[in-house]
């Protein structure tokens, strides 16, 4: 006999001797009487016989059994074939039983108490000791992939402590690898007698059959011959998950994304929270419905990192979505270089450059007069702006074309002081004639053209050049234009891939004379938004983040901080990251959360999220499944008696029910 | 006087200063005037004719002088009639149960006192005997001046204990003299054996016997609920068990026990009467006086 719940075995003493304790410790005190008719007293007594005298110690006897019957159907008692010879022989016949138990983070939902995983686990515990002798049994743990066992050997009590031990991670749900690597265990030829039964301890979720369209059969190892079940758990609680972070450009508010399952339809969260530093969770803005089972909120826009909540519900571990935008790394700043003089007159670039760095101290920019600063500043990582291409010094065009090979970036203003077609083609492989004189006008710049410009038509309309380096066809990327007196376009801003780098061209540059673009409202924002795209794309550090179980990297270019760099997690675990090809390589993440890196005197955060993409959080489960359905309810006793014989539980209650019964019946006879 | 009060003795007294005829006697002779005894009296009985050797002097001269027959006068004369108090004073007589007014011993100490005020009112002699007996445990029959104290004192100087033993320990009855009427208080509680031969031995001692049964409402309707422990008063042992469950059949066997007590002790010669100690001793008193003494 097993059970499946062995540790209530305990009980079943404990329960009998309950109804004794009342009687032993709290005996009313038993009254003494002096009495003269003894004689007619020990007639009654004669005449009321043996069995009457008994009554109470048989009705006590009586309750003691029931309430130790109770306790013995409470601990799930499951017959199996050798304790019951007329089982069908089969129940006796050895049993290869491969135990898949699923560790994605849908199993964290709560239940019964616990959570889906604890449950699966104790399942799997009770199912693994009720092994006999001639079984075989191995544990595979699994979410998108397989994580662990896969092989026969290690014995039932090991492998029970290894269920008890795991936990739930963070990856979605894929049965067919766990499947697979169930069936090639089962395929296993040196037991042709034994039975072989997968039991599949997992909440069944829709998202997991996605690449097992076709069912099991399809699989590889699969026979028919082999008996599968798993667990059945009832409808999916309301869920609501953050989905995401996201930002229309820099310096931008963030947006929070909230979404939840079909069964939180009809209560959908009114509010998201925010995750203070510190972890601290603050009320955060209302949600705006964006459809049936989305929302959004606008957050605030400093600080650039944290998280919004929605919840907490059943499952919490999806609750969260961090974000860390790159605004938030330190220490990397524009490098602005000019000719001079040191105090540029007004009207030329250098002056217009000067004053915007100067106006916004968030802006991070070093002016210098000198371009021959080029090689001497080769350590700033930083975009470099070059305020005219004037013809550098060896060394100095050495330090851009390998700052431009590194992955660095350069936005460069031609100057309009001296023919610099020359330049362009040397510096950046541009092939460009003139300058040409003319009448230009920006032509339909349109919104995303970079991220974070948005230009109207009105203001975009009014920005003109008088002269330009018209730019001959070749491999770079036109995003903003001129309208030509013709009526023919011309490039205006281009981006051109330069080795391992990117170098963004103004065509008509900033000098009044040319074009009046720097006094123009735009242009703080169009400059804005060149250097956040150098920031992200090109020479300074960036740390997107990834989806857990995905890399990432944070570029970083040469040359690496002597210290090289650490990743500090959201448990506090810091591990060293790899530098190779301009980047510190981000090791996949198994928590989400809000990761710190620092690289010398630089830091900033990288985030990580879980793949909402699978739909893993709507809790969805498949309407159908390849194997038998065992009700979670009652999951350790289902599963034993898939494995090894007849749950007898039913027995003890009628039992327990029958004596008790006796006992008031017995109690409620007069003499 | 301990057992007997002042509203006691009235009653009683109140109903000495009525005519008693012992109940089937028809005759008036002193309080229990049982039988007549012709001679020397007080008071004129009847006429009856001369017969040779009789005395002369009771010849009425004046019946001769009207008749011209002789007759003799006959007197009757008050015979004073021996009474006999005997109390059962076993252990067990000292149980008083719940409702109980005393306990079985003072209840039949008050009651055999109030009839022994009725007797020594009557002027008749009442004697006390204890069971079981014992040297100088007894009053001797008399009915002067401070008897009624001495009876009164002899019961207060007496605890009940011991068990039954039956009527052997008495005094052996006189042999051709009178046989006193006795007053037996007991609670009669013994083997059915030991009941036949007290029964037997009562009518052979006594002229007319009346026995009084105590009855204790605790022992015959037995209220104890739950589990008792019952510890027999004269050395029987102890005993325990769920009261509540036990009632019905003790109920049973003390109601036998009334029948069977009740045919035991009514004959010509004795007369049976239930004492229940919840109730009082004036209805117990008149309900004895009535009944058996018109």
């Amino acid at each position: 006999m097993t059970f499946g719940r062995e540790w209530a075995l305990w009980l079943v003493p404990a329960a009998f001797l309950l109804p004794l304790l009342p009687r032993l410790l709290l005996r009313p005190p038993r009254p003494e009487v002096r009495f003269g008719a003894m004689l007619l007293l020990r007639e009654a007594l004669a005449r009321a016989g043996a069995a009457r005298r008994g009554r109470p110690v048989l009705a006590l006897l009586l309750r003691c059994l029931g309430a130790a019957s109770a306790a013995f159907a409470f601990s799930e008692p499951v017959l199996d074939g050798s304790s019951l010879p007329f089982l069908p022989a089969a129940g006796r016949a050895p049993s290869d039983v491969v135990i898949l138990l699923d560790k994605s983070y849908s199993m964290r939902t709560a239940f019964a108490g616990g959570d889906r995983f604890s449950l699966a686990a104790e399942t799997a515990a009770a199912a693994l000791r009720s092994l006999g002798p001639g079984d075989r049994a191995a544990l595979i743990l699994f979410d998108d992939e397989v994580r662990g066992g896969a092989e026969w050997g290690a014995g039932p009590a090991e492998l029970a402590r290894l269920a008890l031990s795991a936990r739930p991670g963070w990856g979605v749900t894929d049965y067919r690898p766990a499947l697979e690597a169930a069936f090639a265990l089962l395929s296993d030829g040196s037991r042709p007698e034994a039975r072989k039964k997968a039991l599949v301890l997992s909440d069944g979720a829709a998202d997991g059959f996605s690449r097992m369209r076709d069912g099991p059969s399809a699989l590889a190892g699969y026979s028919p011959s082999f008996a599968l079940a798993g667990l059945d758990f009832p409808e999916a609680p309301a869920n609501y998950w953050a989905a995401g972070v996201k930002r229309a450009g820099p310096g931008r508010a963030p947006e929070a994304t909230v979404s939840w399952n079909d069964a939180a339809r009809s209560s959908p969260p009114s509010r998201i929270s925010l995750c203070a530093p510190g972890g601290t969770i603050l009320p955060g803005p209302r949600l705006r419905r964006l459809g049936e089972a989305s929302a959004s909120a606008v957050l605030p826009a400093e600080p650039p990192r944290g998280c919004a909540a929605a919840g907490p519900d059943a499952l919490s571990a999806d609750d969260r979505s961090y974000y860390a935008f790159g605004g938030a790394a330190s220490g990397a700043g524009a490098l602005v270089l000019h000719p001079g003089p040191e105090s540029p007159p007004p009207g030329g670039a250098a002056y217009f450059l000067r004053k915007y760095f100067s106006s916004r101290p968030s802006s991070r920019g070093t002016v210098f007069r000198d371009h021959g600063s080029l090689a001497a500043a080769g350590e700033g990582r930083g975009p470099l702006v070059l305020a005219g291409l004037p013809p550098f010094s060896p060394a100095g065009a050495a330090a851009l074309g390998r700052r431009l090979s590194e992955g660095g970036t350069v936005i460069a203003f031609v100057s309009s002081s001296l023919p610099q077609a020359g330049e362009l083609k040397s510096y950046f492989g541009l092939s460009a004639s003139g300058p040409e004189r003319g009448a230009f006008r920006a032509a339909d710049w349109p919104a995303d053209a970079l991220p974070g410009f948005l230009p109207s038509a009105y203001e975009s309309g009014r920005v003109s050049a008088s002269s330009l380096y018209r730019l001959a066809p070749g491999p770079y990327e036109t995003l903003l234009e001129f309208a030509g007196p013709g009526g023919e376009k011309v490039p205006a801003l281009v981006r051109v891939r330069v080795g391992a780098g990117l170098a963004y061209v103004w065509t008509a540059g900033l000098d009044l004379a040319w074009c009046d673009l720097a006094v123009k409202p735009l242009f703080p924002g169009l400059f804005s938004a060149l250097l956040e795209a150098a920031a992200d794309d090109g020479y300074g550090p960036s740390g997107a983040g990834a989806a857990v179980g995905a890399g990432g990297a944070i570029r970083y270019l040469h040359p690496p901080p002597a210290g090289g760099a650490e990743l500090r997690g959201p448990s506090g675990a810091v591990e060293r990251l790899r530098y190779r090809a301009g980047a510190f390589e981000v090791p996949p993440q198994e928590e989400p959360g809000l990761y710190s890196w620092r690289a010398g005197g630089e830091s900033g955060f990288y985030a990580v999220n879980l793949d909402h993409s699978t739909g893993e959080s709507r809790l969805l489960r498949a309407s159908e499944t390849p194997w038998t359905r065992l009700p979670a309810a009652s999951a350790a006793e289902a599963a034993l008696l898939f494995i090894t014989g007849v749950g007898v539980r039913p027995v003890f209650l009628l039992l327990a029910a029958l004596l008790l019964s006796a006992e008031v019946l017995l109690l409620g006879r007069r003499p | 006087m301990r057992y007997l009060d002042q509203e006691t003795a009235s009653r009683v007294r109140a109903r000495a200063l009525r005519p008693l005829r012992l109940a089937g006697s028809g005759r008036a002779e002193g309080f229990h005037a049982a039988r007549s005894s012709h001679g020397p009296g007080q008071e004129f009985s009847e006429y009856r004719a001369y017969s040779e050797g009789d005395p002369v002097r009771s010849i009425d001269w004046k019946l001769y002088a009207r008749s011209d027959r002789y007759y003799l006068r006959r007197f009757s004369r008050e015979e004073a009639i021996r009474f006999e108090i005997l109390a059962d004073a076993s252990a067990s007589m000292s149980f008083a149960g719940p409702g109980a007014l005393f306990s079985k011993w003072e209840y039949a100490c008050r009651f055999a006192m109030a009839l022994a005020c009725l007797c020594l009112f009557r002027r008749d002699p009442c004697g006390l005997e204890f069971l079981p007996s014992g040297p100088g445990r007894g009053v001797p029959r008399g009915a002067g001046a401070g008897h009624l104290a001495r009876l009164d004192a002899a019961f207060a100087a007496v605890t009940p204990s011991g068990a039954w033993d039956g009527l052997s320990g008495l005094a052996p009855r006189s042999a051709g003299g009178k046989r006193p009427s006795l007053f037996f208080f007991s609670d009669l509680l013994c083997g059915r054996a030991e009941l036949e031969a007290a029964a037997r031995e009562l009518a052979a001692r006594a002229g007319r016997c009346f026995v009084l049964h105590l009855q204790d409402p605790g022992e015959f309707g037995f209220p104890w609920r739950g589990e008792t422990l019952f510890s027999g008063l004269e050395g029987e042992g102890r005993e325990t068990g769920r009261a509540d469950e036990l009632e019905g059949a003790y109920r049973a066997a003390a109601a036998r026990r009334l029948a069977l007590c009740s045919r035991l002790f009514s004959s010509p010669r004795l007369s049976y009467f239930p004492l229940r100690t919840d109730l009082s001793l004036a209805r117990n008193l008149d309900g004895f006086l009535a009944g058996w003494l018109k």
